[in-house]
């Protein structure tokens, strides 16, 4: 295999895309820049004003802000369980979109906790978590269990990242010597000898191996905050495993829209093809296959038993001057849609699977809030001689302004570390590439059949 | 310079001016009979112009029966403009009549002008007994009033709310009209929770009579269920103070598992490290 040659190839292809920005990504940067802005605008306004300026209050005490947690981190763990069990099956494929899942991961979990600080009335008692945790507590569970797997993650990044980094630290490209530096520090003297081969793929299989339970423990402890609270709609035992597929079912859509975004904005179509997002389509079509088993299933159970707290609440999600909106989106939107657009052949494109991602990705945001605000609109004391701002939940344009600069802090944390680190990671790819080589040339040209 | 200073001083003493001129206040006074424990009153000061609570005056309660007035003592105004006096003693002013007149005044000072209020009320007297009748627990009151030549008289068709104190409020137990001779009867629950000791503290009240305002007296009775909160065992709860050791077991194993995994390939990236010198060229030799 000439790897060297095919690597240096894809460097140099991808050289002036990392070294220098263009006028168009520059508007770009300024754009999500002034709603970044904005949000740290709301930010101050709520330090000094307090809470009040927020839609929160006495009874609904969680709004936006809870959603945008559990949505980021959500999107967090999807990069880690789709990349880590990929890598473990060893699917070629994959290659040219571990990168943009690695990536996903850090950046979301760094992102989602920051909305439970927005969340916090009282900031200057977070360290009390710290020095009087108490282990009974789901909240103790769940910072305990972000922490663990952002490291985790930060890891999973860098142990793909070391091959590239040596690339480009010995790359004849011209960069400033600082840079080149920094490249070399981080390929951790990686010349790509036997061993350090094998103890570089040693702890990526174990790290791979390792995430999967991770995410599907903290993605579940994240669930229990909600499911071991004696509410209705929240006390459900299916919580657990519905969160860990609610969660990477939402990431797998984030990935197909960043895998889009980055196809069309680097003029990546050589390497992430139509088959990749046919690939991940059909991930999307058995995830959204489950995640609509789980919510009949859920909803279903509450609905039939109709104990009164569960059917009021229920008589809220399904009517249409409440949330009833909301609710058939979030199914319709969230599960159907990109089962039919995506399942059916004739329909089957890579605009049609981005679009239906998108859709799922907005739908699953929405079903997130449907979780949490009419739960908390439903208490099992009943609400009385309580103004009516306190007993309904509506975002003020802080929330929005904040809900905003997250998003917008993702895309420019994503913009700038694509200029660092080649979005589609160039070692991997090049093997990729020879292999496909090779088997082209040892079947004469002829297609295989093999996802792999 | 001589201008400057001239106008300086003129500033000066229009701004003096303006800041001495005091400001109005409202005065909200409640009054509530205590029987033989006096009377406690609660005078709620806010300024005229924001109506925002006064804080720091000093105001000075006093009752008035016929021609006799005495002074039952003052208090100073909180940061929500309360100022509260309890169980001020009127036993002399019992003594001349049975219809009083209770009055809080502040005297005025450089920054809030003088003002008072007033509430005008009849005395009664609210007997409260804890009696078990026929194995049930039964709260009794017996109104007195008193007319207009001063002769004791039942107060019939009076309503006697009776409240158990909680720790933040008190709580309702239900509601007792008297018949035409000033007693009433009330069934007390016997599944309310309270110290180890058994008691409870039982409080019968008038509220916001047209003749006589307020009114309260407690009584305490043991009809409380024990409940010892040290010797209750909790282990499944959250409040608990230790977590169940299984719980501790199963987060040890997880954490020192994961990290244990992270330590190994952190220890991996370094024996890649020490393979290989800086300078070394990239080998794609195999």
């Amino acid at each position: 295999m000439n790897i060297e040659k095919t690597s240096k190839s894809l460097l140099k292809e991808f050289w002036p895309q990392m070294s220098k920005w263009t006028t168009r990504e520059l508007i770009w940067l300024g754009f999500w820049g002034i709603i970044f802005l904005v949000g740290l605008y709301a930010l101050y306004v709520q330090i000094v004003e307090g809470h009040v300026v927020t839609g929160m209050r006495d009874h609904v005490i969680w709004g936006v802000y809870i959603v945008n947690f559990i949505f980021f981190i959500g999107i967090g763990y999807t990069g880690a369980i789709v990349g880590g069990l990929l890598h473990l099956f060893d699917a070629e494929w994959r290659k040219p979109l571990m990168r943009i899942a690695a990536l996903m991961t850090v950046i979301s979990v760094i992102i989602g906790p920051l909305y439970i600080l927005l969340c916090i009335g009282r900031l200057d008692r977070l360290y009390y978590l710290f020095i009087y945790p108490r282990l009974q507590s789901p909240i103790i569970w769940d910072v305990v269990a972000v922490m663990t797997f952002l490291v985790g993650g930060i890891l999973f990044l860098y142990l793909l990242a070391i091959r590239d980094f040596a690339i480009l630290s010995r790359s004849e490209e011209t960069m400033p010597a600082w840079r080149r530096k920094i490249y070399l520090f981080m390929s951790a003297g990686f010349i790509n000898t036997r061993m350090q081969r094998h103890d570089l793929k040693l702890a990526l299989n174990v790290l791979s191996l390792l995430l999967i339970p991770t995410v599907i423990i903290v993605s579940s402890v994240l669930s229990w905050i909600f499911g071991m609270t004696l509410r209705p709609g929240w006390h459900s035992t299916i919580f657990g495993p519905y969160f860990v597929l609610a969660a990477v079912y939402t990431g797998t859509g984030v990935l197909v829209l960043l895998m889009y975004a980055f196809r069309k904005l680097h003029n990546l179509g050589a390497y992430i093809q139509e088959r990749h997002f046919v690939y991940v389509g059909y991930m999307l079509i058995a995830m959204a296959a489950g995640y609509g088993y789980f919510t009949f299933s859920e909803y279903l159970t509450d609905w039939y038993t109709s104990e009164k707290w569960n059917a009021e609440l229920i008589h809220k999600l399904m009517d249409l001057n409440q949330y009833g909106w909301m609710f058939y989106f979030a199914n319709f939107a969230g599960i159907l849609l990109p089962i039919l657009l995506i399942g059916i052949p004739k329909f089957r494109s890579i605009n049609t699977i981005t679009f239906s991602a998108a859709l799922l990705v907005i739908a699953m945001w929405f079903k997130r809030y449907l979780i949490i605000v009419p739960t908390l609109e439903t208490p099992l004391l009943p609400m009385q001689d309580i103004r009516p701002e306190y007993v309904n939940y509506s975002a003020t344009w802080v929330e929005w302004a904040l809900t905003g600069a997250g998003i917008a802090m993702f895309m420019i944390l994503f913009k700038v570390a694509s200029k660092y680190i080649p979005i589609v990671p160039i070692w991997e790819t090049s093997e990729m590439i020879e292999k496909e080589k090779q088997t082209k040339a040892a079947t004469n040209g002829q297609p295989q059949p093999s996802l792999s | 310079m001589k201008t400057l200073a001239t106008l300086i001083l003129i500033t000066t003493a229009i701004f003096s001016a303006v800041a001495q001129d005091p400001m109005a206040i409202a005065i909200e006074l409640v009054a509530t009979q205590k029987g033989d424990q006096g009377i406690d009153m609660k005078a709620t000061v806010t300024d005229d112009e924001n109506s925002e609570p006064v804080k720091g005056l000093t105001i000075q309660f006093s009752g008035t029966a016929g021609e006799q007035t005495v002074a039952l003592g003052e208090a100073t105004t909180n940061e929500l403009g309360i100022a509260e006096l309890k169980g001020g003693n009127f036993d002399a002013l019992r003594k001349v009549a049975h219809a009083f007149t209770f009055t809080a005044t502040f005297a005025g000072n450089e920054n809030y002008e003088t003002n008072h209020a007033s509430v005008d009320l009849a005395e009664v007297a609210i007997e409260l007994k804890a009696e078990t009748i026929d194995s049930v627990n039964t709260v009794i009151v017996n109104v007195t009033s008193w007319n207009e030549k001063g002769e004791a008289v039942p107060f019939s068709e009076g309503e006697v709310k009776v409240y158990v104190p909680r720790m933040f409020s008190l709580l309702p137990i239900g509601d007792i009209t008297t018949d035409e001779d000033g007693y009433g009867e009330l069934k007390f629950p016997n599944d309310l929770p309270s110290s180890v000791s058994g008691e409870l503290t039982i409080v019968a009240r008038i509220e916001e009579h047209e003749t006589f305002g307020n009114a309260e007296t407690s009584v305490v009775s043991n009809w409380g269920v024990k409940v010892d909160a040290q010797a209750s065992k909790l282990p499944r709860a959250l409040w608990s103070p230790d977590a169940p050791l299984w719980m501790v077991v199963t987060f040890v194993v997880l954490m020192v598992g994961v990290w244990y995994h992270y330590g190994l390939i952190v220890y991996e990236l370094i024996k890649v490290h020490r393979l290989s010198k800086p300078t070394d060229p990239l080998d794609f030799s195999e």
